[in-house]
C-alpha cells in the first residue's frame, strides 16, 4: 500500500519549502519512525483487520440464511464488530483527507 | 487480541451459556424417560465451563454425565417393568433444572448486555475522533 498522503510528493518541486527539512532529523521525531510503526503500515494492518472481520460477518450471515448456525447471536455480534471497524476506518479516513486538504490549502 | 476485544470475550460467554441452556433443554426433554432396570437410565448433562485456551473469555471444556443408575420406580403395569415391578427413571430434578435455566438465561442476557455496552463505548470513542 502506498502512503495515503503520497500525492503530496507532487508539490515537492516547490524549492522555498526545502529549509523545513532539517526539522525531521531532530531526536524527537526519530523515535517514532521505527521499522513497523509508520502510519502507512499501521493503516494497512488496521484495514486488513477490518476486512477480516467483514468477511467473518459475511460468512456467518450465509450460515444464518442456510440455517447452519445454531446461535444467531454469533452473527449479530460479528456484524456489530465489523460495523464498528468500518466506522473506525471512516473516522480515520476522514481525518486523513482533512489533513491532506489542510496541507493543500497552505499553497493558497 | 483484536481491536474490539470486549465483544469477542462476551461472545465466548454467550456461547457457553447457550450450551448450558441446550443441556438444560436436553435434561428436561428426557426427564420422563423410562428404561428397564437392566439398562442405563438417561444421564443428566452437565456443562463444564472453563477459561478459554487463549485467555480471552470462557469455553465449554466438555459435558459431564450424571448418574446412569437413575432412580428405581415401582410401576408394575409398565411394559418395561422387571419381574419385581420396577423400572428405571433418570435422576433429574425438574425444579433444579428450572433454576439452572433461569441462571443460564440471565447470564446469557448479561453477556449480551456487555456486548451492547461495549458497542456504545467503542462508538463513543470513534465519535470523539470524528470531531
Amino acid at each position: 500500500m502506498t502512503s495515503p498522503i503520497g500525492a503530496i510528493g507532487a508539490v515537492g518541486g516547490l524549492a522555498p519549502i526545502a529549509p523545513v527539512n532539517p526539522l525531521e532529523s531532530t531526536a524527537g521525531t526519530q523515535a517514532t519512525s521505527g521499522a513497523n510503526t509508520d502510519f502507512a503500515s499501521l493503516l494497512s494492518k488496521g484495514l486488513q483487520g477490518v476486512q477480516a472481520s467483514q468477511q467473518n460477518a459475511d460468512s456467518l450471515a450465509v450460515q444464518v440464511a442456510n440455517g447452519k448456525l445454531s446461535d444467531p447471536a454469533q452473527y449479530t455480534m460479528a456484524a456489530t464488530e465489523a460495523s464498528l471497524g468500518l466506522n473506525l476506518t471512516m473516522a480515520i479516513r476522514n481525518k486523513a483527507v482533512e489533513a491532506f486538504q489542510e496541507i493543500m490549502r497552505m499553497q493558497a | 487480541m483484536s481491536t474490539f476485544n470486549v465483544i469477542g470475550v462476551a461472545a465466548s460467554g454467550v456461547t457457553v451459556y447457550r450450551k448450558w441452556l441446550d443441556a438444560v433443554a436436553d435434561n428436561i426433554a428426557n426427564i420422563d424417560n423410562v428404561s428397564k432396570t437392566s439398562d442405563k437410565a438417561f444421564q443428566a448433562r452437565y456443562v463444564v465451563a472453563q477459561q478459554a485456551q487463549d485467555g480471552n473469555g470462557a469455553q465449554v471444556g466438555g459435558i459431564a454425565l450424571g448418574s446412569a443408575e437413575g432412580v428405581l420406580a415401582y410401576e408394575p403395569d409398565n411394559p418395561l417393568a422387571d419381574t419385581e415391578g420396577y423400572v428405571r427413571r433418570p435422576d433429574i430434578d425438574l425444579g433444579g433444572q428450572m433454576a439452572q435455566m433461569i441462571m443460564a438465561q440471565r447470564a446469557y442476557q448479561a453477556n449480551l448486555s456487555v456486548v451492547d455496552r461495549a458497542r456504545d463505548s467503542y462508538q463513543a470513542a470513534i465519535n470523539l475522533g470524528k470531531g
